[in-house]
């Protein structure tokens, strides 16, 4: 009995094997890629040769990483991670958990020290956190003295997009970027092109349909295309929603605020990548010490512009399909490729890579085999002043918590490099439609192919994208957004309950305001931790320069034809 | 006149008591396991003394903490003298435990998960999972239940009096190791005195779910019991709750 378990043994260990890939043959798999077969040889084998005493060391220990549920790392979990086995022998367990359980993990570990993962993949929203907190490794250091053996050669930082996203104020790397998503304006070209919706919107409206360059416009176009019976190309007709949002009690529902919604409104300050004293989430920072949300003191969380933003979330519900309310960021993600959506305000890239999108036979997809759907820059609203941030863009970025420590952090180092490595990064991008790498955005391939991603490549090849940044360093504490999950959710209850919008809009952003001062006194971080500035009237903040904007009037309603917009990005 | 004045001044003073919250009694060990549980000023405080309080609150029950070392507090339990103690899983006929405790690792009624790592002088040795090669002397502190581990393989233990005890002994020796919590570790990382001559294993040597383990004698009822469990663990699992919960320390 016991030689025969050992023979299943030997033949288990045989096929492992045998099902083993050579470095020969990986470097074929990543084609095309942004190196030449001679450059990825050459790539891989400085990995094969840096983990060999590595590997012995670890000897059968897994590296566990965490990552959320989108395509790009579904494929480093099937694809990647097995390359990395097969080349360096040491093995890598990417767990795929929803953002809200990566965020919750990498709280937990950061607040109690417990290596629950020893490398994440973390939107650097959370840079602000990190810096304050100290509890993660600082790559920027590593690179040059304990981790330096272990550092890719090939690496190029400078090949980088949006590199300084994960940087500290003074420049340190505390997390790398792994892949980027924006949030854009996603449309119908094909129905905003129709001369007789064009004819139709211009008689009703008295201005061009267009893509909208205001919220007024917007609100426009999704009340014209609300009802209205419309037709796709796989010979469908639909009646149409002019908009798309989703409402569901979830921590995504504090993303749909805490990713610039109220800067895309216009609440903040002027300043790139985020406003300056007054950030992208109301909260005002002097001399990097946040001071304050409340309008009362300095910051802007519940100022007019803060409640307009919310208001008009509420308010443009009707013109968005019914199921809305059950919907989360990542349901909400591929549904306008069903077919009955004319626009979208805030669409997340990372769905457009879905299927749906780009399948023929998909309502949303020419005969052509090119969609007919189109990306543009963010509307923005009535409070918005040139100088301020668009719209939203991050970075999932690797991650490594200081409690992970010696081999694990050089192994865990290592598998976040070769997840973003030269060799790999366009194939990757290829999958999942997050690039990471400007060697990626300007490769020949994507030039030839550049149709299927309907304005992306334009907008990642564009000076203009750098208007588009995640939360910045002046966010002291990720966990303050949970305030936002509770206040909204509670808020949202009250609207399905036939709340009045104004009232209710203005209670929830006080609350909430009051509830993120009340949580930012709380905190004892190890640097720049905030210090609340006294109460004033609100009549004082508001009669000062800059954020808090006192109450404005409704824009006039804008437009531009995309054709002539996208040549701005070309 | 007297007589009825009397008595509704006594229903008066009593009716408060009538409607207080039930209040039971835990132990909780008196030693520093920050920020999970420590004393501070004579009270005991911490995480897992607030996920217990918030697990008790739907069911209107006060909890009062009395710091002990573990091995009384056991024996209070045992003998029904409080009603539960924070504690890992131990095996006793007087206990009530969640069903799973013996059967997983990380059980889903636990309070919270607490590794213990190994902290040693800077040398080349790294802990990667085998107790066997744990530098000696193995210093705890004082009653950790993990003794018994290191004891069983034959390995010599220093119990000190707290975590800085041990710390400060391993700087004055350069040689053995101290065990303590992950946290623990990482504050003395960053500890000017201490961060250039220590390492901190990534692998932890022990995981331990942490109970709230009750007395059989306790008068809360196996259901109750089983509702302030699964109210902790709803707690635990939430998104919103732990996340502000661990910015307080």
């Amino acid at each position: 009995m016991k030689n025969g378990l050992w023979l299943v043994f030997l033949v288990i260990c045989m096929c492992t094997h045998l099902n083993a890939k050579t470095l020969e043959e990986w470097a074929k798999t990543f084609e095309p890629s942004a190196l030449s077969y001679e450059e990825r040889m050459k790539e891989l084998k400085w990995f094969r040769d840096v983990s060999k005493g590595l590997a012995k060391k670890l000897d059968g220990k897994t590296i566990r990483s965490a990552a959320e549920h989108i395509k790009t790392h579904f494929y480093e979990r099937d694809v990647l991670s097995e390359a990395f086995f097969d080349i360096t022998g040491i093995r890598v367990k990417h767990n795929i958990i929803g953002e809200g359980p990566v965020v919750k993990e990498i709280m937990t570990q950061l607040r109690t020290g417990r290596v629950i993962e020893h490398i994440y993949v973390n939107d650097a929203d959370l840079i602000g956190t990190h810096l304050r907190y100290q509890g993660v490794v600082n790559l920027s250091e590593y690179i040059k003295g304990e981790g330096k053996k272990y550092t890719n050669p090939y690496l190029d930082l400078e090949d980088w997009l949006n590199l300084e996203f994960g940087q500290d104020y003074s420049g340190n790397q505390l997390q790398l970027p792994d892949q980027q998503f924006s949030n854009l304006y996603w449309f119908r070209y094909d129905w905003f092109t129709d001369p007789k919706n064009q004819a139709d919107f211009k008689q009703q409206f008295g201005y061009e349909l267009g893509v909208p360059i205001n919220w007024a416009a917007y609100e426009d176009i999704a009340e014209f295309f609300t009802g209205r019976k419309q037709k796709n190309p796989d010979g469908s007709t639909v009646t149409a929603y002019g908009h798309l949002d989703y409402l569901k009690p979830s921590p995504s529902l504090g993303w749909r605020f805490t990713d610039a919604w109220l800067s895309i409104a216009g609440v903040g300050d002027k300043g790139l990548p985020n406003g300056i004293p007054v950030d992208e989430w109301g909260i005002r920072v002097e001399n990097r010490v946040p001071v304050g949300s409340m309008v009362e003191r300095g910051g802007a969380m519940n100022s007019p512009a803060a409640v307009y933003a919310l208001s008009k979330f509420m308010e443009w519900i009707k013109f968005a399909p019914p199921e809305a309310k059950d919907l989360e960021w990542h349901t909400a993600g591929p549904r306008a490729a069903k077919g009955d959506i004319a626009q979208r305000i805030f669409q997340y890239i990372t769905w457009l890579s879905t299927d749906a999108f780009h399948q023929k036979g998909s309502p949303v997809v020419g005969k052509d085999g090119n969609p007919v759907w189109r990306v543009a820059p963010t509307p923005h609203g009535r409070y918005w002043d040139k100088g301020m941030k668009v719209g939203y863009q991050d970075a999932g970025s690797w991650t490594i918590p200081m409690s992970v420590r010696d081999s694990y952090r050089a192994a865990a180092w290592l598998w976040a490099q070769f997840a973003s490595s030269k060799t790999v990064s366009l194939k990757k991008f290829l999958v999942g439609g997050t690039p990471v790498r400007k060697s990626t955005i300007n490769h020949p391939y994507i030039d030839n192919n550049i149709k299927k991603w309907a304005g992306l490549i334009e907008f990642y090849r564009s000076p203009a994208e750098k208007k588009w940044t995640d939360s910045g360093p002046n966010v002291p504490d990720y966990a303050l957004s949970v305030t936002w999950v509770a206040n909204l959710e509670k808020s949202l209850k009250a609207f399905h309950d036939g709340a009045s919008i104004p009232e209710l809009a203005q209670k929830t952003m006080d609350q909430m305001a009051r509830d993120q001062d009340d949580m930012m006194a709380t905190l004892k971080l190890r640097k720049y931790s905030p210090k609340l500035n006294p109460i004033k009237s609100k009549d004082y903040w508001l009669k000062q320069p800059g954020s808090p904007k006192p109450e404005r009037p409704p824009e006039k309603p804008k437009t531009i034809a995309y054709d002539q917009l996208i040549k701005q990005w070309q | 006149m007297k007589r009825y004045l009397f008595i509704f001044c006594i229903c008066f003073l009593l009716s408060p008591i009538t409607t207080r919250a039930e209040s039971i009694v835990i132990s909780v060990e008196n030693r520093e396991f920050y920020p999970f549980f420590f004393v501070e000023k004579g009270t005991a405080k911490g995480l897992l003394l607030d996920m217990v309080k918030d697990g008790l609150k739907p069911f209107d029950i006060e909890p009062i903490f009395k710091p002990l070392p573990l091995k009384r507090g056991l024996k209070m339990v045992e003998r029904g003298k409080v009603d539960a103690i924070i504690a890992p899983r131990i095996k006793n006929d007087k206990f009530l435990l969640p069903d799973d405790a013996f059967e997983k690792d990380i059980s889903s009624q636990r309070i919270l998960q607490i590794d213990s790592v190994v902290v040693t002088y800077k040398s080349d040795y790294e802990f990667l999972g085998n107790i066997k090669t744990l530098p000696t002397p193995i210093r705890l502190t004082l009653g950790d239940p993990i003794e018994s581990l290191f004891k069983s393989h034959g390995l010599s233990v220093d119990d000190g009096a707290s975590g800085e005890h041990n710390i400060k002994k391993l700087m004055r020796d350069k040689k053995g190791c101290v065990i303590t919590t992950s946290f623990k570790a990482m504050t003395w990382l960053e500890n000017p005195n201490y961060m250039s001559n220590i390492d901190v294993s990534t692998e932890p040597v022990i995981s331990r779910s942490y109970f709230l383990i009750f007395s059989k004698n306790s008068g809360l009822g196996k259901d109750k019991i089983t509702q302030v469990w699964n109210e902790i663990s709803k707690n635990r699992d939430d998104y919103i709750y732990p996340i502000k919960l661990f910015t307080a320390y």
